[in-house]
């Protein structure tokens, strides 16, 4: 259960799985929705093949990737987008304060 | 999921138990203890003739997608006869009346039916499609269906534990349809709530 949990707690994983949700894709289907690199890519595939969440099926050199969640996985995947934003407007809230914290400090030197 | 060393030992305890509970069952009930050490027998069976068949074919069983749906079945099914057995022994030994039998044969049903359904989406159906995308209907109502499983046996559950003996029987009846009722409201909802506007993928992540 540890590794699912790892995988759902990226949002590029979790963004992942949404657009495998829609249908199976490649690789490099998959890849042209995102702005990171290759190699960072196939981490994040390597993450979500090991918790079990997709599959791969390789056909030649493609290799198309399928969703594989249980109805629990789905679940947890929806609280994992709930608080997942949550989380992220925690912790904008939070950069937001320490920012001005910092300016009261430079005001103060 | 499982690993599949961890299945292997789940499925090999509930066995253990299973003939543990059988054994205890049998001075009680020696034709219920017969069918389920059968029911061990028969899984054990399976489960090394398969195995024997991938190992005559060279494949590699432990990682087979065969061999965790077999596990899968036998540790569902034992848990039933655990469930069964172990009801039947505390109702002989007189800890628990008829009513109490009754109510847990019915919880363990929905118990099953919950694993079932969870299980139900991580079935490869979708290797048949060259590049995936005429099977995307077929995964889509394995997850529908999934999920109508997993709520409707919560419901059968939850019905066989607090609702009146004489009404469960129409109760149960009920747990299908109005999972299917449930799960399309929340689908709808679901719908309405994400426009096409946000659609999946149309924002470019970082």
């Amino acid at each position: 259960m540890n590794t699912v949990f790892k995988a759902l707690s990226d949002p590029t994983r979790r963004r992942v799985l949404q657009l495998l949700r829609e249908r199976p894709m490649t690789a490099g289907e998959l890849a042209e929705h995102f702005e990171v690199s290759k190699p960072t890519m196939s981490a994040h595939f390597a993450v979500l093949r090991e918790a079990g969440l997709v599959e791969p099926v390789k056909k030649g050199r493609v290799i198309t990737y399928h969703l594989m969640m249980s109805v629990l996985e789905e679940a947890m995947f929806g609280f994992a987008q709930v608080f997942g934003l949550e989380m992220k407007s925690m912790e904008e809230k939070n950069t937001k304060n320490g920012l001005k914290g910092t300016s009261q400090k430079e005001k103060l030197q | 999921m499982m690993k599949p060393k961890t299945q292997s030992n789940v499925a090999i305890t509930l066995m253990l138990m299973i003939v543990v509970a059988a054994m205890i069952a049998w001075p009680y009930k020696q034709q219920a203890s017969l069918i389920v050490l059968g029911g061990v027998a028969v899984f054990s069976s399976v489960w090394f003739s398969v195995r024997m068949l991938h190992l005559r074919c060279g494949k590699d069983w432990m990682s087979s997608t065969s061999r965790r749906e077999i596990l899968f079945g036998i540790i569902l099914a034992s848990m039933l006869l655990l469930g069964s057995i172990s009801a039947t022994l505390l109702k002989e030994l007189e800890l628990i009346d008829q009513d109490m039998t009754k109510r847990i044969a019915g919880v363990l049903i929905g118990v099953m039916l919950v694993c079932m359904g969870n299980y139900m989406p991580k079935k490869l159906t979708q290797h048949s499609g060259s590049c995936g995308c005429g099977t995307r209907k077929s995964a889509s109502l394995q997850r529908f269906m999934g999920w109508i499983f997993v709520l409707a046996g919560l419901l059968y559950a939850g019905v066989w534990m607090l609702v009146d003996l004489n009404m469960t029987s129409f109760a149960t009846m009920l747990t299908f349809p109005v999972a299917v009722a449930i799960i399309v409201i929340l689908r709808l909802v679901y719908l309405r709530m994400n426009k096409p506007t946000d659609a999946i993928g149309s924002v470019r992540h970082d």
